[in-house]
């Protein structure tokens, strides 16, 4: 257990010296609002708030923390759902929004460089004038920042077809706990060329060092897109036909699985007209070859315990269903109490049993739940709907997450697809990992040496 | 306070509404954005926070009562509703209500105003309007309009036999004693279209009160508003408003804090001018002339209209007058002014609306168009382009021998 020191009206002084007064702060409101993100941990307030304005900033503040044993917590955006930027040591929170510039684009090379503050949104609203697109595209994308989807390797719908965050990092220049900005990767596609500190820095949830510039990979905007919604008997049907579609090499640019719960959510608060059956899915394929793509998939999904199947023809049609499907967490949680969200993934031929195990263990914990899932790339949020004002019953919850967690794993999957560890799930790494969580603690030792950063995410 | 409880504890801090919430623009401040307001509640009702009523009060007051994090929030929490009951409690505690009672009586500026006349115009009458801002709690540096004589029964227009539809128009302080030439277009435009309208006494339709928490005083004016006009509704009458925030309060806000009949009924029966026309003609309107002057004009979409889900039906039907080159801004954005937090926060109310201001100047239009008069004050104010209500557009529509307000400022 390491000892940390708390923030003395010296050290105050000393950082506000780099920073200047107006980013800095102690007062009650923003300590508070830095406390707490979108997980269920609870509130951990820092000594300090600090916003740097460049990589200069970052260094000595690190610097200086290592000498004085103070920890330090970045925080992008604040919506994680497993407690990432949460200071759960205290010490500093090194909020990065006011690092928000596009840097450049590099734009023969399908290149941005980035600060770490960028928003997601607002980076695609700055690409698609010219054509090109980051398509990771996270739940959270009209508030993530480029840092927090790093450092989490953050990802969404597209994830199947494009890949995840990391897919898309080529360079990255960071701040290592010493103080000393390092810059890895490169701006080539490939390299063979030493260890890939760069791989290790992505996911790294903050405890390696500070993002201050990120060079992303694009791709252009897709001319060709079409839909399609499919409706099945059973929720087993909509996922065996998933896992048949993507093993068919059909690579559609979204493949989403949605049970009946979630149907009925979006159908109140949405207002859309899906058929209310047992399961659904929601496709979308991009490219040169969608007509036959998407008739292959109709044809598979036919084989499943299939209901009907409804193509849009329309932008507007296709815009309006994927923001019901975008909409679906809000839909789930306007319906019921606010759930304990789980992001387990599993390989795409284990989607179909996981989900059916899912319901029979919601069945065995008498406990709601709703699936609503990536279910292309095997990942599956299950939404576990109990009284947070009920111990008994919030206990329940989580005991019922890590049953699903347990089985995820006993497949040969994830404990998180796309959220992170944070605090949340700390509890799985051991498990997950085996031996090779004690390396992660040695790689973190050596590049962190007092453990200022992020203390107390993914392992103590 | 109570009562809201169970909406903040609702809250998953996702931070979607820091994603439009206009102040969350403007500010590193987590503090000053949507979320942060309601994750201090939360850290208060956890009994994690002690910080003082007033301090709370300050930061509820960053907001501009847009409205636009209801269209975002996964949980649809009432972000400004919680705000309001916040500044309510503040007042409770025994602040002095008084001043924030002056500071929100939007008729009695206007009636102070509106009797100075073209006194107005004297520097003496300047210095004690300043006088009158100071005791308000306005910020100097914001010039108060020219106010107008009301002549609201002016606006009336009996059509006899010849009427198919009733209806009452509800003018708002700022068609009364600011912009009459709204209240006349209206009426004429509903007149051509077969619609008798009358203008019976009325009072602020209440928000600005809502906003600042004094909701008390609120509830009485919208329940002496519902009385007079549920009479008519019973009648047959339907009513209209060219403003959008009037619209706003009649339709949605009222009734969420009285729930008496009448009020229940005004909500039920209200329309924003532009929808109304459409549920009368079942389309957008039609302006069939040819003489229109060629303009360049933006357009702003007000965020009362958005957060009514309510589309721009006069703005799309001038798209069918010729020689009008019509722009809309590539984001478009809130401008700030929110009606009296202009007048009150004129640094932030300025900042807030920058990027909105700076697409309309590069844009360069002759004229912009936009439904809410707060923010047709602010955008003239800042841009210095003049801005005026679209219905104005629609006056040779209806055949009016006189020059239309549009020829006459041109």
């Amino acid at each position: 257990m390491d000892e940390f020191n708390k923030i003395t009206s010296a050290d105050y002084k000393y950082i506000e010296s780099i920073v200047g007064s107006s980013d800095i702060s102690s007062s009650e409101e923003e300590l508070i609002t830095h406390s707490r993100d979108a997980s269920t941990i609870g509130w951990h307030k820092p000594d300090i708030v600090v916003w740097p304005e460049s990589k200069v900033e970052v260094a000595e503040i690190l610097k200086y923390a290592s000498r004085r044993r103070i920890p330090v917590t970045p925080w992008g955006a604040g919506s994680s759902l497993s407690g990432n930027p949460v200071p759960i040591y205290g010490g500093i929170v090194l909020d990065m929004k006011k690092m928000n510039e596009i840097v450049g684009v590099r734009e023969r090379d399908f290149q941005v460089v980035v600060q770490p503050g960028v928003n997601y949104d607002r980076l695609n609203k700055f690409l698609s004038k010219i054509g090109l697109f980051f398509p990771p595209d996270p739940g959270s994308s009209s508030i993530c920042t480029i840092g927090g989807m790093v450092a989490n390797n953050a990802s969404g719908m597209r994830a199947v077809h494009y890949g995840v965050t990391r897919d898309f990092v080529l360079k990255l220049e960071a701040v290592l706990p010493s103080g000393e900005v390092i810059s890895v990767g490169s701006n080539a596609i490939k390299s063979s060329s030493g260890y890939d500190l760069l791989g290790l820095f992505v996911g790294s949830e903050g405890t390696l060092g500070v993002f201050t510039e990120v060079t992303l990979k694009l791709r252009p905007l897709p001319r060709n897109t079409a839909t399609f919604v499919a409706y099945f008997k059973s929720t087993k049907g909509a996922a065996e036909a998933v896992s048949e579609i993507i093993t068919s090499n059909l690579r559609p640019a979204a493949l989403e699985f949605l049970d009946r719960q979630t149907i009925l959510a979006i159908n109140r608060f949405k207002k859309l007209n899906l058929i209310e059956c047992e399961a659904m899915l929601l496709a979308e394929f991009h490219g040169d070859e969608i007509a036959s793509s998407m008739t292959r998939a109709i044809d598979i999904c036919k084989k499943h315990d299939f209901l009907t199947v409804w193509s849009a023809e329309d932008d507007k049609t296709k815009e309006r269903l994927w923001e019901g499907r975008k909409g679906a967490y809000s839909a789930l949680v306007q319906s019921n109490t606010l759930p304990l969200i789980g992001d387990v993934a599993v390989p795409i031929s284990k989607f179909a049993d996981l989900v059916e195990a899912v319901y029979t263990l919601s069945k065995q914990y008498s406990l709601s739940l709703a699936c609503v899932g990536h279910a292309g790339d095997g990942n599956l949020h299950t939404m576990i709907f109990g009284d947070r004002n009920n111990p008994e019953e919030w206990a329940k919850a989580f005991r019922l997450n890590e049953e699903i967690v347990f089985l995820a794993l006993s497949m040969g999957g994830v404990s998180s697809a796309e959220h992170g560890i944070g605090s949340e799930k700390k509890k799985f790494m051991a498990k997950e990992h085996g031996r090779a969580l004690s390396v992660m603690r040695d790689i973190k030792r050596l590049i962190d040496p007092y453990n200022i950063m992020n203390p107390g995410k993914m392992f103590e | 306070m109570e009562g809201l409880q169970y909406h903040i504890e609702r809250c998953v801090r996702c931070g979607f509404c820091n994603s439009i919430c206009p102040t969350s623009q403007i500010t590193h401040f987590e503090s000053h954005k949507a979320r942060g307001r309601i994750v201090l509640l939360q850290a208060s009702f956890e009994g994690v926070t002690n910080i003082d009523l007033k301090r709370y009060y300050e930061l509820a007051s960053l907001c501009l009562n847009c409205k636009q994090c209801l269209l975002i929030c996964p949980a649809r929490i009432p972000i400004p509703q919680i705000m309001r009951r916040v500044k309510e409690a503040y007042h409770i505690m025994g602040k002095p209500k008084i001043l924030h009672f002056l500071s929100n009586n939007v008729p009695l500026l206007c009636k102070l105003g509106s009797a100075m006349g073209q006194l107005q115009r004297l520097p003496l009458s300047r210095n004690l309007l300043s006088i009158i801002q100071q005791i308000a709690g306005f910020d100097k540096r914001r010039p108060l309009p020219f106010f107008q004589r009301d002549n609201l029964l002016s606006f009336s227009r009996l059509l006899g036999n010849k009427a198919k539809r009733h209806a009452v128009f509800f003018a708002g302080c700022h068609s009364r004693w600011v912009e009459p030439y709204v209240g006349h277009a209206t009426a004429d435009l509903l007149a051509s279209l077969g619609v008798e309208v009358i203008t019976p006494k009325q009072e602020c339709c209440g928000f600005p009160l809502l906003c600042d928490g004094l909701i008390s005083l609120a509830i009485n004016t919208i329940k002496r508003n519902s009385l007079i006009v549920a009479k008519y509704i019973k009648k047959g009458f339907e009513v209209v408003t060219s403003c959008p925030t009037c619209s706003l309060t009649l339709k949605q806000e009222a009734k969420e804090y009285c729930n008496d009949v009448n009020t229940q009924l005004v909500a039920e029966h209200t329309y924003e001018l532009g929808e109304y026309v459409y549920e009368v003609l079942k389309s957008t309107p039609v302006v069939k002339v040819s003489n229109y002057p060629k303009l360049k004009i933006i357009y702003h979409q007000p965020c009362h209209l958005k957060s009514q889900s309510i589309n721009s039906y006069l703005w799309e039907g001038m798209h069918a007058i010729p020689n009008l080159e019509l722009i809309q801004p590539h984001e478009d954005t809130c401008c700030g002014m929110a009606g009296m937090f202009g007048r009150k926060n004129y640094e932030v109310s300025l900042k807030v609306g920058v990027q909105l201001f700076k697409q309309i100047s590069q844009a360069k239009p002759d004229l912009v168009v936009t439904e809410c008069p707060a923010c047709r004050e602010q955008i003239s104010y800042v841009t210095g382009i003049k801005s005026v209500h679209p219905v104005i557009f629609f006056y040779p529509f209806i055949g009016k021998k006189r020059d239309s307000y549009l020829h006459d400022n041109m």
